[in-house]
């Protein structure tokens, strides 16, 4: 007859299988938990907060600026024709906002770009990163600035 | 830190929203789980769909988990009722524990003289006999002595009385031996 201890030893001695290379992936895609998923997941929530919050502003602003214009939208809507004065008159005040707008960007871009175009300002760059450094390093010579916090 | 420390904190942290710490759990327990449930079904495919079930069971109901306890017997636990609802859609008379119902002799086994080595025809006889034995004795002999549960944590996770426990591993125990004795005394003709 077999002993309790034997039937443990075979049952036991049993070896233990495993399942598909792919197992773990599976069960995390299906729980939503795999890297693609959570950036895919991520990537969702942004564009709908982000259209959300857009469209809330735009929203905001679209009544704000009805509450301030109530009388000339009115006017608008009774008269087409002063309507379309209106409608000039604010497409020509866009077009200067963005006219100056790109200005800016122009005059910005040219100040990055002209120590590289003309090299007398490169020198003067130069010299002020020079003087700069000469500033900081007579102000901290007492070291009061540089000393640990705690030892 | 040991592997029960490692286990809390990838826990912890998979409540916290670290998806990779649930990784690391299914990577702990996902042959234990999978070799249970296809001792349990006799079938890998079937299995590997209940082992996959028993982990996305697992993390929806993760916020119920009592950290106290070990996390291997409460996913055994699960793995189990799945196992058990799985055979019962199956066959329901198959969850009966009348011995009549089950043949003593085991499946597929052709006599030869080297199967008589004492290790060896054990070694082979053991998965058919699991395969073999009802359910519900097949369940009882792997939680005690493949899973190493005792009597009172193998109580808990089916959810019946020590007594019963020990009631259903004796007449389990009664029925392996027999089998592999006349298995053995088949073999030896």
């Amino acid at each position: 007859m077999i002993s309790d201890e034997k039937l443990a030893a075979i049952i036991s001695a049993l070896p233990y299988y495993s399942p598909a290379e792919n197992f773990s992936a599976r069960v995390l895609a299906e729980l939503g938990l795999s890297r693609e998923r959570r950036l895919a997941l991520a990537f969702e929530k942004t564009a709908v907060l982000s259209a959300v919050s857009w469209t809330a502003a735009l929203a905001f602003a679209a009544a704000l600026f009805a509450a301030a214009h109530i009388g000339g939208i009115l006017k608008a809507i009774l008269m087409p024709k002063i309507a379309l004065i209106h409608v000039k008159f604010f497409a020509l005040k866009f077009l200067m906002a963005a006219k100056a707008f790109l200005d800016f960007l122009a005059g910005a871009a040219g100040m990055i770009a002209r120590p590289v175009l003309r090299p007398e300002f490169a020198v003067e760059c130069a010299l002020a990163a020079l003087l700069a450094s000469a500033a900081i390093a007579v102000i901290s010579k007492d070291g009061r600035a540089a000393r640990p916090l705690h030892r | 830190m040991g592997n029960g420390d490692s286990e809390l904190s990838a826990i912890n942290r998979c409540l916290g929203g670290d998806g990779d710490a649930f990784g690391e759990i299914i990577n702990l327990h996902k042959d234990r789980i999978f070799s249970f449930a296809w001792r349990m079904l006799q079938n890998p495919s079937d299995a590997e769909d209940i082992a996959q079930e028993t982990f996305i069971k697992a993390y929806r109901a993760l916020g119920s988990y009592k950290r106290d306890c070990p996390l291997r017997p409460w996913l055994l636990r699960i793995a189990r009722n799945l196992c058990i609802d799985f055979i019962r859609r199956r066959s329901p008379q198959a969850l009966s524990t009348d011995d009549e119902d089950f043949p003593l002799e085991l499946e597929d086994s052709a006599p030869g003289p080297e199967r008589a080595a004492d290790e060896k025809f054990y070694a082979e006889a053991a998965e058919k006999l699991l395969a073999t034995l009802p359910p519900l004795y097949r369940e009882a002999l792997l939680l005690q002595y493949k899973e190493d549960l005792t009597i009172a944590e193998i109580a808990r996770l089916l959810d019946l009385p020590e007594a019963t426990v020990k009631t259903r591993l004796f007449r389990a125990k009664a029925l392996a031996r027999l089998k592999l004795c006349a298995e053995k005394e088949r073999i030896t003709l």
